[in-house]
């Protein structure tokens, strides 16, 4: 009986302390999601839903903001999510935890909000685009270009 | 300076494109977006050059994405971008064989269109045709009927009628295979395939059949075969060629028909004269046997033998076994010899002679009696004969005692005027001599012995 509980120990602490690395949870491009009348967006080739309302409220002040809107999504090497939108003045960056998008942090990056935002993968980092014009490059850290 | 001057323009350009750039989502969708419109154009190309110049076009569009190949191979996933041109390729081949079969077809159809319009003429002349004979028949038929009942049986009058009827059964007969053709023309090109045709070739049919009046002609051609049959009387030859016509268009009905039937299955008019030709058709056939029947009961008839009229095999049968009764049965009424007579003109003129030579081989080919029936019948002869044959022997032996009698008498009568002619003759020669005496003597001697 000792020996089994030892045994047991010893597993549940080899579990608890493997870490498989490097990973790379990079998206090769942004996808843009158009959000349904619910406020659900859906992505089918990673298979993510999840409902926006929240954010554009956080964004807009307005619950009512999303409609007719699309999102773009991107995930980087670290597996941190980045969210925009058109009108969007910010960058949200969420992390994936127990069936949740949890914010992660929020980046400032155009006083009028911009009209055509965009990612592309850079790895390790993230670039936004204002239509065709560079802006920023971004990981979970911050703005890379301002530094 | 030069160096500066260098040094700038590298920095310059740096930061130019850090300034300038794309979106790599919006590249993806480009490349998408142009490669569905060079699919949608290869399958709408109609001629190889339109195609060659569509291919010429890709392999500038591959040189333009060559630098993205890499995002794109990502971004396509699960394809990648030299499978998307492969596929492309894929789809240009296709298409080429699609127009060179087109190029092949497009040649076939001309002649396909070239053969329609050539039969579309003949299925014109045919029914002129057609109506012509169908005006002529309608005639010869009044004429018939009419003549019929003015019938008066001198030779004259029976050789215009038979000449009547062989008109009228030829006009027929010529407009059935006309008819025929028709129908033979109309299906020629939907032979294996009416029930895989497509509205538009459904459509193209029914205008040959409306053009050609073809269901209505069907419908006449019937009729005018049914009163046609109803109107005559036949010999065996002739109803077994109007038999083997029948069943020449019930062949082509059986096979043309369900056709008929499936290119107007959401017509309920054209259905309905369908189904009528079908009737009609059944109608036909027992008509022909009917006809057959009435022809046997008037050979009875013409022969002055009563017998019951008989419309199939069974009754046909029981006329005949009945009448072969009542002649047995009829002994007291009808003399022994007549009855013998009787007999022998049934069973060897119109059995024999007529019935089982003439009929016989049609009736049994047919199924319209079978060889047992036949036997049933010949035996019952066998009967009637039997019960005749006693008052024939008397009738021969009365024949015989009457010619004996005849011949004796005869030879007597003979002899007597022969002796009375010989006295005569000695009285006469006599007187003027008596130089033949010893002659005369002998003469008479050997008439004696005669």
């Amino acid at each position: 009986m000792k020996y089994l509980i030892l045994v047991s120990f010893c597993f549940l602490i080899s579990c608890a302390q493997i870490t498989l690395e490097p990973s790379d949870f990079a998206w090769p491009i942004e996808t843009v999601l158009n959000i349904d009348e619910k406020g659900f967006i859906n992505e089918s080739r990673y298979s993510i839903s999840t409902n926006v309302i929240d954010l554009f409220y956080a964004e807009t002040n307005d619950s009512t903001s999303f409609k007719n809107e699309s999102v773009r999504l991107i995930r980087d090497t670290k597996g941190y999510y980045y969210m925009i939108a058109s009108g969007f003045k910010n960058v949200y960056l969420f992390s994936a935890n127990d069936g949740k998008f949890v914010l992660t942090n929020k980046f400032f990056v155009s006083e009028f909000g911009l009209d055509l935002p965009a990612f592309n993968q850079r790895k390790p980092n993230i670039e936004l685009l204002e239509g065709e014009k560079h802006l920023v490059f971004i990981d979970s850290n911050g703005i890379k270009g301002e530094e | 300076m030069n160096i500066k001057i260098c040094l700038y323009f590298v920095c310059f350009l740096f930061f130019s494109s850090l300034l300038i750039a794309q979106s790599d989502y919006r590249i993806t969708q480009e490349f998408k977006s142009r490669h569905r419109s060079f699919e949608i154009a290869i399958e709408y190309a109609k001629t190889n050059d339109e195609l060659s110049k569509i291919r010429k076009e890709i392999n500038e569009f591959k040189n333009e994405f060559k630098g993205n190949k890499e995002l794109l191979n990502r971004a396509l996933y699960p394809s990648n971008f030299e499978a998307s041109f492969s596929t492309l390729s894929k789809k240009i081949e296709y298409t080429n064989k699609k127009l060179a079969e087109i190029s092949t077809l497009q040649t076939k159809v001309t002649q396909v269109e070239a053969d329609y319009s050539k039969l579309s003429g003949e299925l014109k002349k045919l029914s002129t045709e057609v109506n012509s004979l169908r005006n002529t028949n309608t005639r010869l038929m009044a004429e018939l009927k009419a003549f019929k009942s003015g019938y008066g049986g001198s030779k004259n009058a029976i050789d215009s009628l038979k000449n009547l009827v062989g008109q009228l059964k030829q006009g027929i007969s010529k407009r059935d295979t006309l008819i025929k053709e028709i129908m033979d023309n109309i299906f020629m090109t939907a032979e294996h395939k009416v029930e895989s045709l497509d509205d538009v070739e459904k459509k193209g049919i029914q205008t040959q059949i409306k053009n050609t009046s073809l269901i209505d002609n069907i419908r006449n051609l019937i009729n005018d075969n049914l009163d046609f049959l109803n109107a005559s009387l036949f010999t065996s030859n002739d109803l077994a060629l109007l038999r083997e016509e029948f069943k020449d268009f019930d062949q082509r009905w059986s096979h043309f028909g369900p056709k008929l039937f499936d290119i107007y299955s959401t017509d309920p008019k054209n259905q309905n004269k369908l189904h009528e030709i079908d009737t009609l058709i059944t109608d036909w056939d027992s008509t022909i046997k009917m006809s057959v029947w009435r022809s046997i009961h008037n050979i009875f008839k013409n022969h002055n033998i009563n017998i019951d009229e008989f419309e199939n095999g069974l009754e046909f049968e029981n006329a005949i076994i009945n009448h072969i009764d009542s002649e047995i049965n009829n002994e007291t009424e009808i003399e022994g010899v007549k009855k013998d007579q009787n007999y022998v003109f049934f069973a060897e003129r119109v059995w024999q002679g007529i019935i089982k030579n003439e009929w016989m081989p049609m009736l049994l080919s047919e199924n319209l009696i079978s060889s047992e029936q036949v036997s049933k019948i010949d035996e019952k002869l066998s009967d009637w004969k039997d019960s005749s044959s006693g008052t024939k022997s008397y009738f021969i032996y009365a024949i015989i005692l009457i010619l004996a009698f005849i011949i004796i008498g005869s030879i007597l009568l003979i002899n007597k005027r022969q002796k009375t002619l010989k006295n005569k003759d000695v009285s006469i020669e006599e007187s003027p001599s008596k130089k033949n005496d010893s002659e005369i003597k002998s003469d008479e001697e050997f008439i004696d012995d005669k």
